[in-house]
This record gives C-alpha cells, sequence and structure tokens, in this order.
C-alpha cells in the first residue's frame, strides 16, 4: 500500500496553471497517489461515464473548479447528479475557487454534493480536515 | 429667467368651462406662448397626452369636475406640468388644502391680469426645468455610480484568481527547492503577494457593503466562526491563530448575516496582525451573548494593543497605526460602514501591550414571535 490518504482523485479546471499548483499540493502533502486533471466540466463527465464501465478508476476525491468557460462548475453538478445516482459511495466533491462573491458561497453550502467551498490557493492541510 | 430657445415656445394649456375666458385667455398669450383651451376634462386630458404642455391652468369652479380634482387625477397620469388653479376668493379652504397636498404650484385669483399670468408661465416653466434637469442629473449619477461599483466589483473578482495562482506556486516551490536564500525571496513573495490579496479582498468588502439591501437570516453562530476562521486560514499563513468561541444564545438572533461575518472577519483579521512579535500564535477570544433585543459580541486578543491617541483614529478610512505592519487601511473602516448599515454599535477597549477588546452590539432583526 502507498502512504497516500487516497488513491484515486479527478481534477476539473480550465486553467492549466491551476492544475499544475494543485497536482503538486496533493501530492507534497501525500493527499492522493494518482490525479486525473480535465480542463471542463464536459471531459469530467466523460471520464465519469468509463469509471461506469469500469474503464477507469473511480475517483474518491473531485476537485471541481467554479469559474469555468461554457459548463461551470454549478452547471457541471446538474450532470454530476445524474451520475451520482448510479453509484454506491461517491467521492466526496470539494468546490475550489477564487471566488467571493457570497451568492456563490450560499449555493456551495446549499448543494448536497458540494462538501465544501474550498479558497484558492489550495490548503492541503484544511482539505484533509475535512476529508473524514 | 432661464434662457430657452426663442423658436421653443412655453405651452401652456387651460381648462375653463367658460368659453369667453378661454377666447381672452387664448388671445392675449397666443404670441408668446403656444397655447391650447379646453372646455371640458375629456379634452384637456387628449391635449395632455397629445401635445405634452408644460403649464396648466384650470378653473376651480367647474359644473362637474373642481379645478383641484382636475389636478388631482391629472398628476396621477402626467405628473410633470406645472398645475396652477385660477379661482375667486370663495374657495380658500380648498385651495389651503390642495396646495398643502401638492394637488397644485400655487392659485391666482379671478379677475387675473396678463402680466400676473405671464410671470406665473414663466416661474411655473423654470421650476419645470429645473425639476427636469435634476432628474437627468440623479439618473446619470445613478448610472454613473452602478457602473464604477460594477466596474471595482469585477475587477476585485478578476484581480482575485491570478493573486490566489500566484499564491499557490510561491507554496508549491517552498516545497520543491531546497535552497535557502531562494525560500527567504519566496518569503517574501509570499509577504507581499498576501498583502495585496488582502487589499483586494478588503476593497470588495467596502463594495459588498455599499450595496443597498439586506438579507436577513436567523444566524448559527456555530456556522459563523467555522466560516470565519476557514475564510482567515486561507488569507494568513496557516495555523497562525487560535479562535476561542463562546456562544451564549438566549434567544434567536436574526440579522444580515454576510455583514456579520465581515464585521467579525477583520476584527479577527486585526487581531492576528497585531499579536505580539514574541507570540507563536495570536489568541483571540469571541464572545456571543443573544438576548430578544439585541446580541452583545465581544472580541478580545492578546496583543500589542491602541495607543490612546490612536484609538479616536483607528475607524477612519485609509487610518493606520504602525508603518511596519501597513495594512490596507481600510478594514476598521469597513467594520464601522457594515455596523452602521445594521444598525449596531462598536467600542474598543486597550491600552499598549495589553490587547484590545471590542464591544460590539447589534439589534436582533427577528421582528414576528412566531418561533
Amino acid at each position: 500500500m502507498s502512504d497516500y490518504l487516497l488513491e484515486h482523485c479527478l481534477l476539473i479546471d480550465d486553467n492549466s496553471v491551476d492544475r499544475f499548483v494543485h497536482r503538486k499540493l496533493l501530492g507534497h502533502h501525500k493527499v492522493v497517489r494518482d490525479i486525473h486533471e480535465v480542463s471542463s466540466g464536459k471531459a469530467a463527465m466523460e471520464y465519469l461515464h468509463k469509471c461506469l464501465r469500469d474503464e477507469n478508476p473511480r475517483p474518491q476525491l473531485i476537485l471541481l473548479d467554479l469559474m469555468m468557460p461554457e459548463m461551470d462548475g454549478f452547471e457541471f453538478l446538474r450532470h454530476y447528479k445524474l451520475w451520482v445516482a448510479k453509484v454506491q459511495n461517491p467521492p466526496k466533491l470539494f468546490m475550489v475557487s477564487s471566488t467571493e462573491d457570497d451568492r456563490d458561497l450560499k449555493r456551495a453550502r446549499d448543494s448536497e454534493f458540494i462538501t465544501r467551498l474550498l479558497r484558492k490557493p489550495l490548503i492541503p492541510d484544511l482539505l484533509k480536515e475535512y476529508l473524514f | 429667467m432661464t434662457p430657452r430657445n426663442a423658436a421653443k415656445k412655453i405651452k401652456v394649456l387651460y381648462l375653463d368651462d367658460e368659453k369667453n375666458n378661454l377666447r381672452s385667455f387664448k388671445a392675449a398669450f397666443r404670441r408668446e406662448y403656444e397655447v391650447f383651451t379646453a372646455s371640458n376634462t375629456e379634452d384637456a386630458f387628449s391635449i395632455l397626452k397629445v401635445h405634452k404642455p408644460h403649464v396648466i391652468f384650470s378653473d376651480q369652479r367647474m359644473p362637474i369636475t373642481t379645478g383641484v380634482e382636475f389636478f388631482n387625477a391629472v398628476r396621477q397620469v402626467f405628473p410633470d406640468p406645472v398645475r396652477i388653479l385660477i379661482t375667486g376668493f370663495t374657495d380658500v379652504k380648498d385651495i389651503i388644502d390642495a396646495i398643502n397636498k401638492g394637488h397644485v404650484y400655487r392659485y391666482i385669483t379671478k379677475p387675473w391680469s396678463e402680466a400676473e399670468i405671464q410671470v406665473a408661465i414663466e416661474n411655473a416653466y423654470d421650476l419645470y426645468h429645473t425639476r427636469l434637469q435634476l432628474r437627468e442629473k440623479i439618473a446619470d449619477l445613478e448610472k454613473t455610480n452602478n457602473e464604477l461599483n460594477r466596474f471595482v466589483y469585477s475587477v476585485s473578482h478578476d484581480l482575485r484568481s491570478p493573486i490566489a495562482r500566484v499564491l499557490g506556486l510561491v507554496k508549491v516551490a517552498n516545497l520543491e527547492v531546497e535552497d535557502v536564500v531562494a525560500k527567504g525571496l519566496f518569503d517574501k513573495v509570499d509577504e507581499s503577494v498576501h498583502k495585496l490579496d488582502l487589499l483586494v479582498n478588503n476593497i470588495i468588502d467596502y463594495y459588498k457593503n455599499s450595496k443597498a439591501g439586506e438579507e436577513i437570516t436567523k444566524i448559527d453562530f456555530k456556522l459563523l466562526v467555522e466560516d470565519i476562521s476557514e475564510h482567515l486560514h486561507s488569507g494568513e499563513s496557516d495555523n497562525a491563530f487560535k479562535l476561542n468561541s463562546h456562544i451564549e444564545e438566549g434567544a434567536n438572533f436574526h440579522c444580515d448575516y454576510f455583514r456579520l461575518r465581515v464585521v467579525l472577519s477583520h476584527l479577527v483579521a486585526n487581531a492576528i496582525k497585531f499579536k505580539k512579535p514574541d507570540q507563536d500564535k495570536a489568541i483571540i477570544d469571541v464572545d456571543f451573548k443573544v438576548e430578544a433585543e439585541k446580541a452583545t459580541i465581544l472580541v478580545k486578543d492578546h496583543g500589542i494593543g491602541i495607543l490612546q491617541d490612536h484609538i479616536e483614529q483607528i475607524f477612519k478610512m485609509f487610518f493606520r497605526g504602525t508603518d511596519e505592519l501597513a495594512g490596507s487601511g481600510l478594514g476598521l473602516y469597513i467594520v464601522k460602514e457594515a455596523l452602521a448599515k445594521m444598525g449596531g454599535t462598536i467600542d474598543v477597549e486597550s491600552s499598549p501591550n495589553r490587547g484590545a477588546q471590542f464591544t460590539i452590539e447589534l439589534p436582533n432583526m427577528l421582528h414576528n414571535e412566531d418561533e
């Protein structure tokens, strides 16, 4: 067994630098061993559907950016909802964003799928606290 | 008098059931003004609709409606024209009442003189014109103000994501590089960018607060404390503070959640910023005491405290206590502004090296007792 807390994570963010930062932080802090990165909600849904057919390992953790072109984080959740209905032990999902908009905070808090909204930059210790 | 375009005559409407009066009025003023006359209210309304006169005269005594009644109806539909009543001395009480209620601007007694009417028209038009200009100016200012708010707000938001990105990169750099000199430089970058982040956040808070409107909800004080400490963990270097909270809820408490959060975040952030240099962690005690009428919140720190000379000034915009620990100078100003919007008060007690204690009182906005 590895000394990581989790095995598989899906990282959804349209910005490549943000993905780089998250990948590095999660790795250094031994949060998750394998990180699959996608740059859009659409690509994320494609990946998740393949998980249902066991073509991909199922993520235990999802980090979801809020502000993305075409499909934003909340819109992604509308598709994700249908997917979650088909799985047991759904992953823990965190929204990660630099937003300071109170409406976003409220929506995130009210969503049944979001464990927490975490501010960017990610604080791995805080994430660990909320994981368990 | 207001200079105006000679080609654009003042438009005047005169309503009177006696056709002779209409004729003589028109004869007297048609060269100077564009005069419309009507002998009943239906005609008067059609003229108002089509020609939009600036000034309306009406006789008080008419068979079906009185002048005051007519003006009252006009003002619901056409509020802009200035209304002048023409009347005999017998209706004094009605006239006073009409003027006081704002139905008419002034009255002229019969028999009128040409000079009197002319002065009345000129004055009324001045008023009409001034009101119009004022309304345009107000609309202009509101538009500019809204645009400015939106601009600052969206700029601040657009700034936050690259700032967060740089902060993240510095964290990664610190994890990947061993070199002591490089690490020292990263720390300086981190410190500077944190300050920038703080400033941008303060600007966002300031504009959030300046927005009108409020959203009153029931306050969950435990959630509030969690929210604040989470927010601060991501702003300050990790784990640099310990927040002890004590909640005594004698009643349900309602107020604007986000304003309350802004107030407390800034006070706690200040306590962290002004901890004593030999303190490892800033220790902050926050006590909530909720009663039916109000909530009293104490925020107490054990930091460097505030100089007596400064106590009067800390709530001013851009005031900074020390150069060394310079913040944006906005924090406590935002606190004061937010409290003003919530109808609350704040007091501070402090002396150097003995920490500071802020006492906030907020009215309970729970109005219905159906809990």
